[in-house]
């Protein structure tokens, strides 16, 4: 599933209150997992004292019963206790198995009847009244059957009469036999009949020094269970209690201390985009949050106010940096508008001179060009034709060039010759060139009457010249050296007689010097070529086949230079009538 | 950059190999190189026998060397000029700039 951004998310999906629902799990999770180990200890720790109690309470209470049963007859109760086990004895074992009956009790008749027996059971009937045992009683062991004669048993439910008897296993009896007084004489065992029972007792000593019989104290394990259940329940209900308390408590503190102020942060933060969509100039959405917590909330409230004002003071300086963009964008655009105001560039120029045709362009690798090119009717026979290139490109390019283009033009314009007009330039140039710019240029006055072309090259690409029924090679003519480049430089000019249907190309280096994305150039060989395309083709169609195949060579590259051509078609003399 | 210059030091002489192109992107750079190195020597030899091409801002580079250069009475001087740049450095009349070795 895609992750929704906050923005796409509706009210539901996003998250108010988490963060508190979170804390109450893992405070009832802690709760329930401490809970339950202090219960499982609490209920151990619980049990066994419970059980040392029990057993210490039935301990001392068979003790101190002991105490008074052994005052109470006198020899007596040793007496009767022995009469018990004499008749015990004499019976055999079948009779001894009838016990419950009327027949078997009757056999003790005279025990259960005597005065001792009835004082006895008085003080075990008000000792076990008074005190929270099962069952307190006298009863003899004998050896033989392995079993616990009753003497005196007053607990109603199960009542055992004098003489009854229980089977004991050897293995439980053992502590009370070899018990040498210290401690306490207990032990815990599950009978058919009772179930989980503990005995504590004491040895009751005649005079003599033979144990006669053991007073025992039952406690019923069943009891101390109850009340470890009571105590899990209370303890549980009470964790639960406070538990949920805590939990509350939490999520209060942490809906407060955390969840309003993060809540706080993300509204602003919203707001913040919302207001930024809108356009409203807020620049203290979290500037104005306020949040004194104290802890790391309070920090990142402090740091996206911080943002805040950085990003408002990047953004007013990025709207800055654009209007200024814009300004020199702007300026650029009528640059350009400007420069290409100074060329010719409507064609045909002279519609109604029938002598040539003229056509040229101008392409500035940039905004603006160092390139230009020009011609003008110097009087009504001579065509002053020049094209030049200012070295660099760019604005500083552009400067120089509109200069020179003012500079050469009036130059030409005081009717010299081209050899003149560059040496003049040049002069004109260098008096007042701190920055050591130069320009090259090539200009020729091509008399319209004869043909007779007369060129002067100051360091500017060799002309290409096609005769007719020829085609275009380059003109290799000494050259002078650019202008602006040494004061003293000197111009050589020739002459050319171009027959009518003679076309003459001049361009900038911006032609043979276009490059592919590798760097390879175009060079003066393809671009021959290329004039050669199409044999009887005009300026105009020269021009344009020219500069489609240096587009098609450079393929997409970065237009390095500025790319300017000037051709010229020598028709003949003006044809009169 | 698309130039790379390597200067060897022969007392006042500098010789300083240049490896790449010139063009007007990094004209201004080589300008500022070489005005130091005029200042440095005497003479200065420029090895261009890696230099595969001279834009127009370039040679104003070259130009303002030669000024420079000749103003102290010292030499400009080239060698191994490839065909490319010899090209350019004839057909605009700037080989007056340099002594050819």
């Amino acid at each position: 599933m895609p992750e929704k951004s906050y923005r796409e998310m509706n009210k539901r999906e996003r998250r108010r209150y988490s963060l508190s629902a979170r804390t109450a799990r893992s405070v009832w999770i802690n709760s329930i997992v401490l809970g339950l180990v202090a219960l499982v200890i609490g209920v151990i720790l619980y049990v066994v004292a419970l059980g040392q109690q029990y057993i210490g309470l039935a301990f001392n209470l068979s003790r101190q019963t002991s105490i008074s049963v052994n005052h109470a007859n006198g020899n007596g109760t040793a007496e009767l206790a022995d009469e018990v086990m004499r008749i015990y004895r004499s019976i055999s074992p079948a009779e001894r198995e009838k016990q419950g009956t009327a027949e078997y009790r009757a056999l003790f008749k005279e025990v259960e009847e005597s005065r001792a027996y009835e004082t006895l059971n008085d003080i075990l009937k008000d000792t076990l009244r008074r005190n929270d045992v099962y069952d307190v009683y006298l009863a003899m062991y004998d050896e033989k059957t392995c079993a616990m004669v009753y003497m005196v048993d007053p607990e109603e439910q199960d009542h055992l009469n004098p003489g009854e008897w229980e089977s004991v296993t050897e293995k439980g009896m053992r502590k009370f036999l070899d018990w040498n007084g210290e401690g306490m004489l207990y032990d815990i065992d599950r009978t058919a009949k009772y179930g989980w029972l503990c005995t504590a007792g004491v040895p009751l000593t005649a005079e003599d020094g033979h144990v006669y019989a053991y007073l025992l104290a039952d406690v019923s394990v069943d009891i101390i269970l109850t009340k470890a259940r009571s105590f899990v329940l209370q303890i549980t209900l009470a964790m639960f209690i406070v538990t949920a308390l805590i939990a509350s408590i939490m999520v209060l503190l942490i809906r407060k201390s955390l969840v309003r102020p993060i809540n706080s942060i993300t509204d602003a933060a919203q707001k913040y985009v919302t207001d930024k969509k809108a356009g409203v100039n807020d620049t203290a959405h979290f500037a104005s949050l306020n949040i004194r917590t104290g802890d790391e909330l309070e920090n990142l409230s402090l740091v996206m106010a911080d943002m805040e004002k950085d990003l408002a003071e990047n953004e007013e300086s990025l709207r800055k940096i654009e209007s200024e963009k814009e300004r020199i964008s702007t300026e650029l655009n009528l640059a350009t508008r400007i420069q290409t105001a100074m060329l010719p560039n409507i064609f045909p120029p002279y519609p109604e001179r029938t002598e040539f045709e003229i056509y040229a362009t101008m392409h500035p690798a940039r905004e603006v060009g160092g390139d230009f090119y020009d011609f003008f009717l110097i009087d009504d026979d001579h065509l002053c034709l020049m094209i030049a290139d200012v070295s660099g490109k760019g604005i500083p390019a552009a400067l120089f060039m509109m200069i020179s283009l003012t500079i050469l033009k009036s130059c030409a314009m005081l009717g010299s010759t081209p050899a003149e007009i560059l040496m003049r330039a040049n002069q004109a140039i260098c008096s007042n060139n701190p920055e050591g710019m130069f320009f090259t240029a090539w200009v020729g006055i091509l008399e319209l009457s004869t043909g007779k072309l007369t060129t002067a090259n100051a360091g500017h690409e060799y002309p290409a010249i096609r005769r007719p029924d020829g085609s275009f090679e380059l003109i290799k003519r000494k050259h002078g050296c650019v202008i602006g480049g040494f004061e003293d430089s000197i111009y050589e000019q020739f002459e050319f007689d171009l027959e009518p249907g003679t076309t003459l190309f001049v361009y900038t280096d911006g032609v043979p010097e276009a490059m592919q994305k590798d760097r390879t150039m175009y060079g003066t060989d393809r671009m021959l070529k290329a004039l050669n395309k199409e044999p009887g083709a005009l300026p105009k169609t020269l021009l344009e086949n020219v500069r489609s195949d240096v587009a098609a060579f450079a393929d997409g590259a970065e237009q390095s230079d500025d790319i300017t051509m000037l051709g010229i078609r020598y028709a003949g003399p003006e044809r009169k009538g | 950059m698309s130039m790379k210059m390597n200067l060897i030091k022969h007392g006042t002489e500098g010789e300083l190999q240049m490896i790449g192109y010139i063009d007007a992107g990094n004209a201004g750079e080589v300008d500022k190189i070489l005005m130091d190195l005029t200042h440095q020597f005497e003479s200065l030899v420029l090895d261009m026998e890696k230099l595969e091409y001279v834009s127009s801002a370039g040679l104003r580079a070259f130009r303002h060397a030669y000024m420079e250069m000749r103003q102290k009475h010292g030499v400009l001087a080239a060698k191994n000029v490839g065909r490319s740049v010899m090209e350019v450095l004839e057909i605009t009349g700037f080989t007056r700039l340099f002594k050819f070795i």
